[in-house]
């Protein structure tokens, strides 16, 4: 999980994105981790360098094999949890990020797709 | 001097504690910091308790509330812990996280931190400390929120900046 925030930020950085924005892409990609390892035990980072008509960026997709989230709406609500925290894990990736996708089956697993453009 | 771990110090100064974190704050980095530091507050009762974290290059959300912890275990020894630092990228993640950074005072430098405590220090017992360096040229830069009944310097004004 270090690992993946660490080459997040690297990532970033030599994508062109500034200190700050990678410190924010870094957090973003902290929370999924953090998700995965609390919710669905194990799973996989992937980073990406994307590039698009409107620019180039960085696409992060954090996946897993596990237990699926059953009522997205409400994980996507501020302080909604059902591991005792805080809750505001997704919802603040989703403010920290251009773009937001989320797609999970309960019992089969999460994936979530996460976007910073330069 | 203290040095507790790689990258991990606790310093005495004018009766401060100066605490200093250079590495990423991994589970065992804060434990032994911790620890070190609560231990070196019981044996010093230093007045403030200042802790630079602007040689982290980065935090996450989880672990700057675990950082919060041990400031408040420190300030219910009866020390004033003073957070010194933050990179404003961590800054601005935190922020639109929606972490919880209320009631904890920071300050921009550690400098600018000892000053704070200078200023709201009696004179009596502030004779004591021999200042080692200069800062008053520095009036324009943030000081905080001074202590009820605490001599205040009028020539120069001040600021105030609590996260
Ligand atoms: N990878 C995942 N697999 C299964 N469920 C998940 C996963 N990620 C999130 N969830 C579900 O979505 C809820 C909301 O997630 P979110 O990250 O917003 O909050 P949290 O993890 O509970 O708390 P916080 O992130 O503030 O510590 C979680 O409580 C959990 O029920
Ligand atoms: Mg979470």
């Amino acid at each position: 999980m270090a690992v993946a925030i660490m080459r997040a930020r690297q990532q970033c950085q030599e994508a062109g994105f500034d200190v700050s924005t990678s410190c924010r892409v870094a957090t973003a990609v902290s929370e999924l981790a953090r998700n995965i390892v609390k919710y669905a035990g194990q799973g996989e980072i992937i980073l990406l360098r994307v590039s698009a008509p409107r620019g180039a960026g960085i696409e992060i997709r954090a996946q897993d094999q596990g237990p699926g989230i059953t009522d997205i709406e409400k994980a996507m609500e501020d302080r909604y949890s059902t591991g005792r925290t805080l809750g505001l894990g997704l919802p603040g990736v989703r403010r920290l990020m251009d773009d937001f996708d989320i797609k999970t089956e309960p019992g089969a697993g999460t994936r979530v797709t996460i976007r910073k453009w330069l | 001097m203290t040095e507790t771990a790689a990258s991990v110090y606790v310093n005495e100064f004018e009766g401060h504690l100066v605490g200093s974190v250079q590495v990423e704050l991994t589970e065992s980095v804060l434990a032994n910091f911790r620890e070190h530091l609560l231990e070196a507050v019981q044996r010093t009762r230093p007045r403030g308790i200042i802790i630079d974290v602007s040689a982290v290059p980065f935090m996450d959300v989880q672990e700057f509330t675990q950082l919060r912890r041990v400031l408040n275990m420190a300030a219910l020894m009866g020390g004033r812990p003073i957070l010194v630092g933050l990179q404003p990228g961590i800054v601005a993640a935190l922020v639109e996280m929606d972490a919880d950074v209320e009631g904890l005072e920071t300050a921009i430098g550690v400098e600018q931190a000892v000053r704070r405590l200078r200023d709201s220090t009696p004179d009596n017992e502030q004779k004591e400390f021999a200042p080692e360096f200069d800062v008053a040229e520095e009036a324009d830069t943030i000081a905080g929120p001074d202590d009820a009944g605490s001599p205040q310097q009028v020539d120069e004004p001040e600021g105030q900046k609590s996260v």
